[in-house]
């Protein structure tokens, strides 16, 4: 398995006193190298959090995280940033590109974090495939926000880790847009990498090979290859 | 209402801790001419005259400095915060609201800062201006007098002027398009050319009238030696935004690339980093005063050696400088605290994709270096200028340019207090929060 939560809980202290808010419960689940895996589940239910503890840029408060076989726990912070670095690739639902470099410089980015220089060809191709080649020389001030949210995507395409976490990556997308990039992130996981997809989108779940449902912090529900009804009515039931 | 203001101090307390200092300095440095004018009033005669002259003269620098700083600082701390404006406005708060929540904030903080600023001013104006006084011929065994007026004067000024300020870009922001304001971009500061036209041209006519006057007033105490640098300073700092944009250029382009940790890629990416922390100005005034200054100092005693000049007065030309310098570095200090939150948002990021502590350390430095050798560079060139300036005029060829031992520490100190306000813990922040 190239990802695997065992048990994940996760809690959040906020800034008055007063019991800690319990995000996240014993959830397990665990996404191969080659699949395709959604996350469903109403607003609220803990699916970014179970994003951002499974990329270890949120310490879980209770069980298991493992990344390509490595349980982040164990190790510290510059061990976790190299391993991150190594190994999963996040698009964030925010974008989070940085202001000041070009939407060229914001996908070679984590190439060159990762002390290797970025492959001119890739970087091409990710940005002409997501329609970004007149907007290479841009700062992220200068784009609408599917631009960005494309930029985002091109980043962690780019990456080639073996890991790819996608935060509602075709929110701010329109339906060709959003097509294309729900077929670019299927055939990265095809290219044995896997993906794992948080989205509201139920036609977006419904083009993965398992759909997982999260309510009130666990999981409540998986779907082996499901249409958008059985997402929908899965969805449903949980509200 | 009140609930809204309160909350939204307590939300962005950084930010308006940033402006306190600034308005805490202006306050202070404020004392020493508000002082001055008392002591001059207690005189008589030709001491009274020769008091009064240096509080003239100290007065033009400090509120010159002082109403930049504070202005800039307050309008800084309402542009930086447009995004929380434009979200009371979505929700319903009236535009014609917004300044009057802005100016109670602005009144209430600054009034705070302007009295513990006083106070502060209160306790080192009097040894630093006796010691300048100490040393002026005919002025040895003058007290200074500080009463509550000078106190009051100091921190009533500096409220009038943070407000004003801060006024002036809330009405300017509360006409903007609510949608505008909550884009994530914090626009440049909108370039009003003509009083920035209008302060240079007045301070190079000023720095012009000093050098053509300086071979005749080398007798009188060639005070103006010790001014030109400085003064030179100020108006590249003021005008010089071309200059400065070709200096930070430059400087991020021969900064050692150790591998890629200065992230940012390219000498376009560091200058544009820059650019956004908007503190290169303030730190060419911060760095370049002192420097320039001494300089002068050298320069003079230099002169005096040969007899072309006598050593000049330096104890009342730093009583001059001292307030723009602290104004300076105040305003360096908030600039780069007012853009702090976008700041740790960028180094959030560059950790989500991989970036280690040691490399997010390197990348702060790598910007905080690039503003304060471009300030230090600047500062150099201008006080060179004037030196050389000087030197011409009184037909002093044979000087070469006096040391600027100056320099070295005040770019450490510069880099020290620019790291340490860039660094920021990651552990507290997350990209989903962003």
């Amino acid at each position: 398995m190239l990802l695997s939560a065992t048990g994940l809980g996760k809690e959040f202290r906020g800034p008055r006193r007063g019991a800690p808010t319990r995000v996240l419960r014993d959830v397990t689940l665990s996404v191969a190298e080659g699949e395709f895996v959604a996350v469903v589940g109403p607003s609220g239910s803990g699916k970014s959090t179970l994003l951002a503890c499974l990329a270890g840029l949120e310490p879980a408060t209770s069980g298991r995280v493992e990344l390509a076989g490595i349980d982040l726990s164990t190790l510290g912070l510059s061990g976790l940033a190299r391993h991150r670095r190594r190994t999963v690739s996040v698009i964030f639902q925010a974008y989070n590109l940085l202001p000041t470099l070009t939407v060229r410089e914001n996908v070679e980015l984590p190439a060159r974090l990762a002390h290797r220089r970025p492959d001119e060809r890739d970087v091409m191709s990710a940005l002409d495939e997501l329609g970004l080649l007149a907007c290479a020389d841009r700062l992220p001030s200068e784009l609408s926000g599917g631009q960005q949210q494309r930029t985002a995507i091109a980043r962690a395409i780019v990456a080639a880790t073996p890991v790819l976490l996608a935060d509602e990556p075709t929110g701010a997308l329109d339906q060709a847009n959003g097509r294309v990039v729900l077929e670019r992130l299927a055939a990265t996981a095809g290219a044995r990498r896997a993906v794992l997809l948080v989205t509201h989108d139920l036609d977006a779940a419904a083009r993965c090979d398992r759909v997982l449902v999260l309510r009130d912090g666990r999981l409540v529900n998986e779907l082996v290859s499901p249409t958008s009804r059985q997402v929908f009515d899965a969805v449903a039931a949980t509200t | 209402m009140i609930r809204l203001v309160l909350t939204d101090l307590r939300s962005a307390l950084g930010l308006w801790v940033a402006t306190a200092v600034v308005v805490m300095v202006a306050a202070a440095a404020f004392v020493v001419p508000a002082s001055l004018v008392e002591t001059g009033a207690r005189l008589q005669g030709v001491r009274a005259l020769a008091v009064f002259s240096l509080a003239g003269t100290t007065t033009a620098f400090t509120v010159a400095a002082a109403s930049l700083v504070v202005s800039r600082a307050a309008s800084d701390l309402v542009r930086v915060r447009r995004a929380e404006v434009g979200r009371w406005l979505v929700v319903g708060v009236l535009p014609a609201a917004i300044p009057r929540i802005v100016g109670a904030q602005l009144a209430l903080v600054s009034t705070g800062a302007s009295i513990v600023g006083a106070a502060l001013g209160a306790v080192v104006a009097p040894p630093l201006i006796a010691w300048a006084l100490a040393t002026a011929s005919g002025l040895s065994g003058v007290r200074p007098t500080i009463g509550p007026w000078a106190i009051g004067a100091a921190a009533a000024l500096t409220v009038v002027i943070a407000t004003g300020a801060g006024l002036r870009a809330a009405r300017a922001v509360a006409s903007s398009p609510p949608l505008q304001l909550l884009s994530e971009t914090t626009p440049s500061r909108a370039r009003r050319r003509w009083p920035r036209v209008v302060g240079v041209l007045v301070i190079l006519a000023v720095v012009a009238q000093m050098v053509i006057t300086l071979p005749s007033a080398v007798d009188a105490g060639a005070q103006q030696l010790l001014l030109i640098g400085p003064l030179t300073v100020v108006c590249v700092a003021l005008g010089g935004i071309p200059i400065l944009r070709a200096v930070v250029s430059v400087t991020a382009a021969i900064l050692p690339r150790w591998s890629v940790t200065t992230f940012e890629l390219s000498r376009d990416a560091l200058m544009r980093a820059s650019e956004r922390l908007g503190a290169a100005s303030p730190f060419v005034v911060a760095i370049g005063l002192p420097v320039a200054f001494l300089d002068g100092v050298a320069l003079s005693a230099s002169l005096a050696g040969d007899g072309v000049g006598p050593s000049a007065g330096w104890p009342s030309a730093t009583l001059i400088l001292a307030g723009p310098v602290a104004l300076a570095m105040a305003a360096g200090f908030a600039a780069v605290h007012a853009r702090r939150p976008s700041r740790e948002a960028d180094l959030v990021v560059l950790t989500a994709l991989g970036a280690s502590p040691r490399m997010r350390l390197a990348v702060v430095v790598a910007e905080s270096m690039t503003i304060v050798l471009a300030a230090a560079v600047i500062a150099a060139l201008a006080t060179l200028t004037a030196h050389a300036a000087a030197l011409i005029s009184l037909g002093a060829v044979a000087h070469p340019p006096t040391t600027l031992d100056a320099t070295p520490w005040l770019v450490l100190t510069g880099i020290a207090c620019a790291v340490a306000l860039l660094a920021s813990p990651h552990e507290r922040t997350s990209p989903w929060r962003h």
